[in-house]
């Protein structure tokens, strides 16, 4: 099909068909301001921000979204005529007029949406006051609060629960001037579905969902002699986290981010790349134990929180498929205060282990009564978010591109390649090949990367033959990927042996606790950067790792050793309220 | 802070009720929920976790569904429910005290209910008794032309009433079985006709009618001979035939009754079985409700009570005398004498109460789904939207949009999945013709929708009606149940081959599923929340597939062009809005009811040659058409021709056809906040300017009506107002602003009254007025003893006095007071 030839501001263009007008504006540099549109979603029109002029055949002209409109042959658009300039400016007061104003006290403070616009529309007057909506603030869950009243309806957080992850934890409710979004019933929201993926809070122009913040706490126990102050830190924390001090997406910080945590007062810094490491061992040799015994298949991989606690609620039925293995953090958690524990000869109660995480789902992954160890002590105390991790560095004068290069403990903090690949989808499962494949057939020699594990299509399939098997791969993120290979391993319609499910899009580089913004082009950017990071390390397979063959040789025996399973792998448990 | 039901629920006969449902998928959300609510009163949280669960939907969009629309409750209600409409017309005659009173009687607010659990008290959407307004339902039975007075007897005797034990059912208004006639069309004359009722012969319509039979038998021409006139009421085995109008605003009228005083009449006489009854739908002047129409004579019996019945009986049946008194007046025996009628022209109420709507063979001996009939054996969808085209017919819900232009569109689509869609949402305040035609004659509009279906091919059409309107539902169902048994719709219609299925979905109260766009996620089971536009629901409407969405009017004139051609119906009309247009009349006029004229018809003809003008002593000030999306039109301007772009010239609206009059007792600000409130109120809350903008534009005008305005709100509200219409998502929040810019353009100066001088020249905003008894009274205490609060006092024979702190400005006093002594001021 022929492009379609249209004018924006007297400026001709060519778009390909199915264009929007905001599309074609975007083609000739005409920034046109959007709240509620989200190329990753679908359209919207709710927030009329991005009306444009557009002439009638008859010389009169209509306002309409540019965002949904299609642009059409012919057409000839005006973005900013005094009419839509006081159009926007009008919409702008609308949403001030029902909103707390209270820019100085809240989480978003220069990074609001809103506010951007009020500086953009020079807003110095809100001509319309009155009545205001006021809803209750929920802090029910580990993880995220709501906070309705700052709420502008944009409905990201609905579209982005339901379209992309599946999960419709939340919903519009009422109607008018009283419309809001919550979950079901007016619950709170840790009496739901949600899954504490936090894809909503990327989505949220304003501060109406938020980190529960654990900075806080975290500085007190920081201040506190009596405990031991330990940090692990995710794998793709490094690609993402000097976003916060504007450096561009996928910028690697991977040897500053030990200095800041030392200059912290982190007294040990782990890496959570080393539990990755372990987490391939047990889970590939969970993998070769089921190729082995020709079942249950698929294996399901357990790492994402957020995947696990939807597929108790929407799959529980697939329990017995998933990996028994616990998550990275949980690993380096258990190994902390266990193996760590007693080489240093410390009391595992003293211990007060932060992880930094790329993720919401991991406050709550770590509160999980099957993550407590004996003894009633949590493996992992605290998780901070990526962006609560930038925080805590501000507060303590910490500028992180500019310090100087440091190194991860040498116990708990070594790591190859594999390990770090789990910060990107198809990541985990490549990684665990390199392993598996190794396993199957030690003679051979096992490629160390898999194209088609890589990618930014959310379903990823492909087969690798290892040894004498066919291995039949699957590789989805998003929750609402998983659903549909679910549903069709489900219907009997799928035959795969390995699946890999990441709640978010991209893996972790795109999870919820990640800096704002977080969009299709920073998520490949930083899986980008991962890849190159992989691709320079020295060790790339985690059973070539020396601090792995350290820890079954001294503590743990092998993999899925009687030890092994006592501290590395964890259970399921179906969960209400059901979800469809 | 989570919504819990106060009790827990039995579960048992939901469960029964989700397990017996057929055809059960997610669409059907809205109607379980409706069920539900039947079942318990209410929706508890509990039944609602039920109902996700076995329809497998999530569960915050049950709750999003269920917050949406009005008629759902997740509280229970109580023994009884008072219902004050506050629909336009309702409000011009003054319904806003009911509230006031209800408030001070009953001591809870709209929506409450008493600690007691005796009295649910709401206030509900148009209830399209505008004919006969106010209108108070009362447990689901409609009360018009409500007093206070009469509203404060009735709550009493509700109060004193022995609280109810079991269930907490409200029950809707309960409409009979269809009446089986001993005869019908459908069945067969001898063995030779090759009919049944699961094979009907496909051209038993023609052969039923003009006795064009396979077989040629005198016998069977006889009794078919007979079967017509028994159908057409001109059998002469009766006496006499009573056509009784059931429209709802003779029923709150008292008509309930009269059938039984007929019945109790005639069998004292015993000629019951020489007299036929005939139920109608609404014959069209409510004001003088409830009519009886009485052949032979074809007597038009006005504002008939039960105490008539005897002298009709004694003098019109036995002795065939015509009883003058009850006559419309001394020169209107028939109905077409009546000017009412005279200056009417009636094609698409051509039947609608003339004949029973529930029997299907009364629209076929009126000639009924020949045009289906001769389009389908005969002709071809091409020629329907052809005809249709060339009609000229433009979409009578308001928009005006042709309607042979959409089917086209819709035609043209690759995708051979189409719908069809029948907008029978009519939710404008003021407006009841698509209720009157679809109670009144529902057929038509069936025969409409099979036509459209047929030309666009769908093999899917949907009625989608308001829940307020459970009569012409239940009609519709009926209608549709009966034109399956004759083969006239479902598979293989009349033996051509086509698969047309049509199913009547009910809406839940919200007015913003009027807008096609909502009405179809509504049809879909979800939110009746806007879409945006293009993609035009003709392209992409009910998941995914064209859809073409046309109002009731639009079907009900579409059998009529199909049968008497394009030409027949540009005859009447204007050359760019053809046809006829059907208002409902309310408000401050002399005679209210159903109107249908021509287009072009001016504004002053329908309100004085046909409504009669003005109520005595009074003037018309202004003109309200199009509902809450329309404007006023002044009386200075009442010689414009109605049509549809000469009312938007004036800032008005056609609309769908509700004509509210006003006069020097309305109050145009508080009329346009009136209206404001309404769309507020009804908003789906989506996008920005319709949701935020209109709250603003209400409290501004909030202000004003208390006196409290500035000068500045002007510009704010005609700000407001412009970037509402040009930047909102839908035609709700588009129009939305429509009744403040009207009444700005042509009444700003009561605008300002109210700012400058705190004066409301109507003396209607409670704020700026007081009551104020003049010296010259007399003492006589009608207003001492109407007052509501008791708070006028005095001794009789002397001055009385108001206590001003304690008035709640009802306004009784000013209207008892025989000697206009009380004054406004």
């Amino acid at each position: 099909m022929t492009d379609i030839a249209l004018s924006i501001n007297g400026i001709p263009v060519e778009v390909p068909p199915g264009s929007t007008l905001l599309d074609a504006a975007h083609a000739i540099g005409v920034r046109i301001p959007t709240l509620c549109h989200d190329p990753q979603l679908t359209i919207s029109g709710a927030c009329r921000m991005c009306v444009v002029e557009v002439a009638n055949p008859d010389g009169s002209t209509r306002l309409e979204p540019a965002c949904s409109y299609p642009a059409r042959d012919g057409m000839s658009v005006r973005t900013n005529t005094a009419e839509v300039r006081n159009a926007r400016r009008t919409i702008i007061e609308l949403i001030l007029a029902n909103h707390p104003r209270a820019c100085q006290t809240c989480v978003r403070n220069g990074r609001c949406q809103l506010q951007s616009l009020c500086r953009e529309y020079s807003i110095d007057e809100i001509r319309y006051e009155g009545e205001k909506r006021c809803f209750e603030v929920d802090t029910s869950t580990v993880a995220l609060t709501r906070h309705p009243d700052y709420c502008i309806l944009c409905g990201k957080c609905v579209k982005v629960c339901r379209e992309v992850q599946g999960v419709h934890a939340l919903d519009y409710v009422n109607r008018g001037f009283n419309t809001i979004t919550m979950p079901a019933f007016d619950r709170d929201l840790a009496h739901t579905v949600c899954v504490l993926c936090g894809q909503c809070l990327l989505k949220c122009p304003v501060a109406a969902i938020r980190d529960r913040s654990y900075v806080d706490e975290v500085e007190e126990a920081l201040d506190d002699p009596q405990r031991i102050c330990i940090v692990q830190i995710a794998p793709s924390i490094r690609a993402s986290v000097g976003e916060l001090f504007g450096l561009p997406p996928g910028t690697l910080l991977t040897n500053k981010i030990p200095t800041a945590l030392r200059r912290l007062g982190f007294r040990h810094v782990f890496d959570t790349d080393f539990g990755a490491d372990m987490a391939v061992m047990e889970e590939g040799h969970e993998l070769v134990e089921r190729i082995r015994n020709a079942g249950p298949f698929p294996l399901i991989t357990s790492c994402s929180p957020g995947w696990v606690k939807y597929m108790e609620h929407f799959f529980p039925d697939f329990i017995p498929m998933m990996s028994s293995t616990k998550s990275p953090q949980q690993i380096v958690g258990a190994l902390t205060k266990t193996f760590f524990a007693q080489r240093m000869g410390i009391d595992p109660a003293r211990i007060y282990l932060v992880s930094i995480m790329p993720c919401s789902a991991k406050k709550y992954e770590s509160q999980r009564p099957e993550t407590r160890m004996d003894g009633g002590l949590h493996e992992v105390d605290v998780v901070l978010t990526t962006r609560e991790f930038g925080d805590l560095l501000r507060l303590h004068e910490i500028d992180l591109p500019s310090l100087p290069d440091g190194d991860f403990d040498p116990i708990l903090g070594e790591s190859t390649g594999a390990g770090l690949m789990f910060g990107v989808t198809g990541g985990m499962m490549e990684a665990s090949l390199r392993t598996v494949a190794t396993v199957l057939d030690p003679k051979g020699e096992p490629p160390l990367e898999f194209p088609l594990l890589r990618g930014t299509s959310g379903i990823k399939r492909g087969s690798v033959i290892v040894g004498d098997h066919e291995v039949h791969l699957c590789a989805v993120h998003g929750l609402g990927n998983a659903r549909k290979i679910l549903e069709s391993i489900r219907s009997g319609k799928e035959n795969i042996h390995f699946l890999e499910v990441m709640a978010c899009p991209g893996g972790c580089v795109g999870g919820g606790g990640q800096p704002l913004p977080t969009t299709d082009e920073i998520r490949k950017r930083r899986i980008e950067a991962m890849y190159f990071e992989d691709r320079g390390k020295p060790i790339r397979q985690a059973h070539r790792s020396p601090a792995v063959r350290q820890i079954y040789r001294d503590f743990l025996g092998e993999p899925l050793s009687h030890k092994a399973h006592e501290l590395l792998h964890t259970t399921y448990t179906p969960r209400t309220p059901r979800g469809f | 802070m989570s919504i819990q039901g106060p009790d827990t629920p039995d579960l048992q006969p939901l469960r029964q009720m989700l397990a017996a449902w057929e055809d059960l998928e997610p669409r059907k959300l809205i109607a379980v929920l409706q069920k539900t609510q039947g079942l318990y009163g209410y929706l508890p949280v509990a039944a609602l976790d039920f109902i996700a669960e076995h329809m497998r939907i999530p569960e915050a969009r049950v709750y999003g569904v269920t917050t949406f629309y009005s008629q759902f409750r997740l509280t229970p209600q109580g023994d009884h429910v008072i219902q004050v409409c506050d629909g336009t017309a309702c409000n011009v005659k003054g319904s806003g005290h009911f509230v006031d009173e209800l408030v001070s009687l009953l001591g809870i607010r709209p929506g409450e209910t008493t600690p007691d659990g005796k009295i649910t008290f709401q206030t509900v959407a148009c209830v399209g008794a505008c004919g006969v307004a106010p209108a108070v339902v009362v447990d689901g039975e409609v009360h018009g032309r409500m007093t206070s007075a009469a509203l404060r007897k009735t709550v009493n005797a509700l109060l004193e009433a022995p609280p109810r034990s079991g269930s907490r059912k409200v029950a809707l208004p309960v409409v009979g079985a269809p009446a089986r006639k001993a005869r019908t069309f459908l069945d067969r004359c001898c063995g030779k006709c090759k009919t049944s009722p699961d094979n009907p012969c496909p051209d038993f319509l023609r052969c039923r009618l003009e006795g064009e039979s396979c077989h040629d038998d005198p016998a069977c021409e006889a009794y078919r001979e007979e079967l017509r006139k028994l159908v057409r009421h001109t059998s002469e085995a009766f006496e006499a035939h009573v056509f009784l109008c059931k429209g709802l605003t003779c029923d709150a009228s008292g008509e309930a009754g009269i059938r039984k005083a007929f019945e109790n009449e005639l069998a004292r006489h015993g000629i019951l079985d020489k007299v036929e009854f005939i139920e109608t739908g609404c014959m069209g002047l409510c004001e003088v409700g409830p009519i009886v129409q009485i052949s032979p004579h074809e007597a038009f019996y006005c504002r008939v009570r039960a105490e008539d019945v005897p002298e009709i009986v004694e003098r019109h049946i036995l002795k065939h005398e015509v009883v003058e008194r009850l006559l419309y007046d001394r020169d209107c025996r028939t109905e077409a004498d009546i000017p009412f009628y005279k200056a009417q022209v009636r094609r698409v109420l051509s039947n609608t109460g003339k004949i029973d709507p529930e029997n299907i063979d009364e629209y076929i001996a009126r000639g009924g789904y020949r045009a289906l009939y001769d389009a389908i054996r005969g002709g071809s969808p091409e020629k329907v939207v052809e005809t249709i085209l060339a009609s000229g017919l433009r979409g009578r819900g308001g928009g005006g949009f042709p309607t042979g232009r959409k089917w086209a569109i819709a035609r043209s689509q690759p995708d051979p999945e189409r719908y069809l869609v029948c907008n029978a949402d009519e939710g404008d305040p003021g407006a009841f013709m698509d209720r009157s035609v679809l109670e009144g004659d529902p057929h038509r509009v069936i025969e409409g929708i099979l036509l459209g279906a047929y030309a666009i091919g769908a093999r899917k059409a949907f009625i989608y009606c308001r829940a307020e309107y459970p009569l012409a539902i239940r009609r519709l169902e009926v209608a549709c149940e009966q034109a399956r048994a004759y083969g006239l719709l479902g598979k293989n219609l009349l033996g051509a081959g086509f698969d047309i299925d049509l199913e009547v979905v009910q809406g839940a109260g919200a007015f913003v599923c009027g807008e096609e766009t909502a009405l179809i996620a509504s049809i879909e089971g979800k939110r009746g929340m806007a879409q945006n536009k293009p993609p035009f629901p003709a392209e992409h409407g009910f998941r995914g597939h064209p859809t073409c969405v046309n109002n009731v009017e639009t079907f009900a004139n579409v059998p009529l062009i199909i049968a008497n051609g394009a030409d027949w119906f540009r005859s009447v009309g204007t050359h760019n809005s053809p046809g006829t247009k059907i208002f409902s009349l309310s408000g401050k006029v002399r005679l209210t009811g159903l109107v249908e004229v021509p287009m072009g018809t001016t504004m002053r003809q329908v309100l004085e040659e046909i409504g009669g003008g003005a109520p005595e002593a009074s003037a018309i000030k202004a003109a309200q058409t199009g509902g809450p999306s329309g404007g006023c039109i002044p009386e200075h301007l009442m010689n414009v021709a109605i049509d549809y772009d000469s009312l938007k010239a004036l800032g008005g609206m056609m609309g769908s056809g509700g004509l509210v009059v006003t006069d020097r007792d309305t109050c145009m600000v508080a009329f346009a906040r009136f209206f404001l409130s309404f769309t507020q109120h009804e908003s789906c809350g989506k996008c920005i300017p319709c949701r935020e903008g209109t709250k603003r534009m209400l409290e501004i005008l909030d202000r004003i009506v208390a006196g409290e305005g500035k000068m500045s709100d002007l510009d704010e509200l005609r700000n407001l107002a412009a970037v509402i219409r040009r930047t909102s998502a839908c035609g709700l929040g588009q129009s939305a602003p429509n009744p403040v810019l009207s009444t700005l353009q042509y009444f700003e100066h009561e605008y300002l009254a109210h700012i400058r001088d705190l004066r409301c020249t109507a003396g209607v905003c409670k704020s700026l007025l007081r009551y104020h008894i003049l010296d010259f009274c007399r003492g006589c205490t009608a207003c001492a003893r109407k007052c509501p609060v008791q708070c006028i006092s005095g001794e009789r024979g002397q001055v009385f006095v108001i206590d001003q702190p304690r008035c709640t400005k009802c306004g009784e006093c000013y209207r008892v007071c025989p000697f206009n002594a009380v004054a406004k001021v």
